[in-house]
């Protein structure tokens, strides 16, 4: 069977409880009215009017702001939450990988909340005993399986949930923020694991802010602002729609505009492509940029746990980067140069070397991709 | 792709079973599948009490303390021969302990199922079973505790045993009704929780549980009052044939008017709202 999603002015508006805005004079005034005020009831629009459709082979990245309707689209998808009007179809089984960790038994063992958990996704029970070694081994609790559940780690618990939950194959799977479960380690394995598992599937909605994650996946994108779909087709143009929707933002909030909020800490990301070493000064080129298109501006070194910022930064065009995320600042290319005093060699700089990214040099902390090439420089067999 | 990997990704998801409108199509594809809410419950019962030596005989413990415990205080303050007065508590105490635990536990049933639910677990008449699965584990643990009381009683009517075989199934069915129209106001209604909660002191209280029913006549008010009480007659219908007395006579009336007007009322509300359960947890 085909799998496919329809959906056709969806909207979903429900009753919301706010409680009366009161300028409390004092404290005993604050306390009173927050026991005594009746909460009022507004009714407010989480979609609107959204008509979009996905079939076989789509990947469809889902980008909004916070709060824009991501995650109430997907569990409108999901078919949990109901909808006010419009119609819906979807055809072929689904699951939402939404938030992987809760659902469990916190006194019951491991292999208990496995159990637990198959059934609850609508297992058999016979099917379950033997997957559930190859669940332990791929969450690395094979220790663990008779221990209760309580005494696992927040980043064990995610990793057995993640383990848990893509172990089956579905038609369409609808996935929220997938945040980080755990080392490093783990996260590679998991994102092998992801990209296996979304090729297994006919369809794949994915709601997430990180542009990186979204481009490797995603052919297609939406974009939603306010509940409302304000694009729909090829995962580039969506992408420049996203950035044109923040950079808008951007300006509304320098000229005053509160709800600043996802402005505040955009999300960096960035690839350092080559490395040289001449004069004393290490020249490193590549590109960096963020998720609401604002330019940064930072690029440091951390050797040996010692961090080194910039000496001077140069921009250059890199229409090839923009083309390929998106983006509307075709200037997101860098040159950057840094002085590290007794250094004679690229090879010097030893293999704990990272090259972080930020708005300006003392606040870069986020980690660039490292290409190949730098990593080779640095080990000493160039080519 | 490891060996492990592929040999993970062979199970298909099988697809949904679920309307959110049919309560009975709900129930029925629940019943079919009884896995999760029978682990979930009986994971949850167990596993409360794996920590001591006692184990699962800790559950045992309510029933001995209201059975003999209260039983016996009362029977000694009434002066009532110990012997036939546990008995009448025993039977009692775990009619009424099935019905009240399908009451408080349901109105919290789909707030503390939320996880499940948000993830698309959305056939809600697993979390009523799984409330109504739970009382009737502790009604069966309980069971050898009132046996007990049972084998010192002097005149058990092996016809009466017999005939609960009717009606405990009875009592299930209206525990089930009551479940899924609790579940749904307490999942609306958080506050409701709290509201039976305490009702239920006086609720047991009201019922002829740790006192004899014929010490109020037909007639006057507080014989009206407990008339009126459902407990009464769905501990009635259990007991009576038991303990070789008499049903009364609006008992059967009143039982099957319930019954049938709840499940009216539950197939209702549950085709009403039970769609916008995700929305209020």
């Amino acid at each position: 069977m085909s799998a496919s999603i329809q959906l056709d002015r969806v909207s979903l508006t429900v009753p919301l409880y706010v409680q009366p805005e009161r300028r409390a004079r004092n404290w005993a005034a604050m306390l009173l009215g927050a026991a005594f005020d009746p909460p009022r009831r507004v009714h407010v629009p989480l979609l609107d009017e959204i008509s979009f459709q996905a079939h076989e082979g789509d990947r469809v990245a889902i980008l909004g702001r916070n709060g824009a309707g991501k995650s109430t689209l997907l569990r409108v998808l999901n078919g949990v939450y109901p909808m006010s009007s419009g119609s819906m179809q979807v055809k072929g089984s689904r699951q939402a990988l939404l938030n992987m960790s809760l659902g469990f038994n916190g006194e019951a063992t491991v292999r208990e909340n496995i159990f637990l958990r198959g059934t609850a996704m609508r297992l058999k029970a016979s099917d379950m005993s033997d997957k559930i070694e190859s669940i332990l081994e791929f969450a690395g609790l094979q220790e663990k399986s008779s221990h209760r559940l309580r005494t696992l780690s927040t980043g064990q618990k995610m990793r057995l949930g993640f383990a848990i939950s893509t172990s089956v194959r579905h038609d369409i799977i609808l996935m929220d923020e997938w945040v980080g479960a755990g080392d490093s380690d783990f996260m590679a394995k998991a994102t092998e694991r992801m990209k296996g598992h979304m090729s297994g599937s006919k369809i794949v909605m994915l709601a997430s802010h990180s542009v990186g994650l979204l481009r490797s996946i995603c052919n297609k994108g939406i974009v939603l602002e306010q509940g409302r779909l304000v694009y729909s087709g090829d995962v580039i143009p969506a992408l420049e729609h996203y950035h044109d929707l923040m950079a808008s933002l951007r300006s509304t909030v320098a000229m005053g505009a509160p709800d600043a909020s996802d402005l505040a800490t955009p999300l960096v990301y960035g690839c350092a492509e080559k490395i040289s070493f001449d004069d004393g000064v290490i020249q490193l080129h590549g590109w960096i940029t963020s998720t609401n298109g604002s330019t940064v501006q930072g690029v440091a070194l951390e050797v040996a746990g010692v961090r080194y910022v910039s000496t001077s930064i140069v921009r250059n065009k890199r229409s090839d980067v923009a083309r390929h995320f998106g983006l509307r600042d075709q200037n997101c290319g860098f040159t950057a140069s840094f002085v590290i005093p007794h250094l004679t060699a690229l090879e010097n700089l030893g293999v704990e070397l990272r090259i972080l990214g930020g708005a300006d040099g003392s606040s870069a902390h986020t980690p660039l991709r490292v290409a190949p090439a730098v990593t080779a420089s640095v080990r000493g067999n160039v080519d | 792709m490891s060996v492990n990997e592929r040999r993970m990704d062979v199970l298909q998801a099988p697809e949904r079973d679920v309307s959110m409108h049919s309560l009975f199509h709900d129930l029925a594809a629940s019943l079919r599948n009884p896995e999760f809410w029978a682990l979930s419950s009986w994971l949850d019962i167990v596993v409360r009490n794996r920590q001591s030596r006692l184990g699962i005989f800790w559950l045992m413990s309510p029933a001995l303390v209201y059975i003999w415990g209260m039983g016996g205080f009362f029977a000694s303050m009434m002066h009532m021969p110990l012997a036939g007065f546990v008995a009448y508590v025993a039977i009692g105490y775990l009619v009424f302990r099935v019905i009240s635990s399908a009451i408080t536990d349901s109105t919290g049933a789909f707030a503390t199922s939320a996880p499940f639910i948000l993830d698309g677990h959305v056939r809600l008449t697993d979390f009523v079973l799984r409330v109504i699965a739970t009382a009737m584990f502790h009604f069966i643990i309980s069971l050898p505790v009132a046996a007990l009381a049972l084998a010192i009683y002097p005149d058990v009517h092996w016809i009466g045993l017999l005939f609960s075989l009717f009606s405990i199934p009875v009592v299930i069915i209206n525990a089930m009704w009551i479940g899924v129209v609790f579940a749904l106001v307490g999942a609306r209604f958080p506050d409701l929780k709290h509201l039976v909660g305490n009702i239920f002191m006086f609720a047991f209280l009201l019922t002829p549980i740790i006192w004899h029913a014929d010490t109020m006549p037909l007639g006057s008010i507080r014989g009206t009052l407990m008339r009126f009480n459902p407990f009464y007659h769905m501990v009635e219908l259990v007991r009576a044939p038991i303990l070789g007395q008499a049903i009364d006579s609006s008992t059967p009336l009143y039982l099957a008017v319930m019954t049938v007007g709840g499940w009216i009322l539950a197939i209702l509300a549950y085709r009403r709202y039970a769609r916008f359960v995700p929305l209020w947890i």
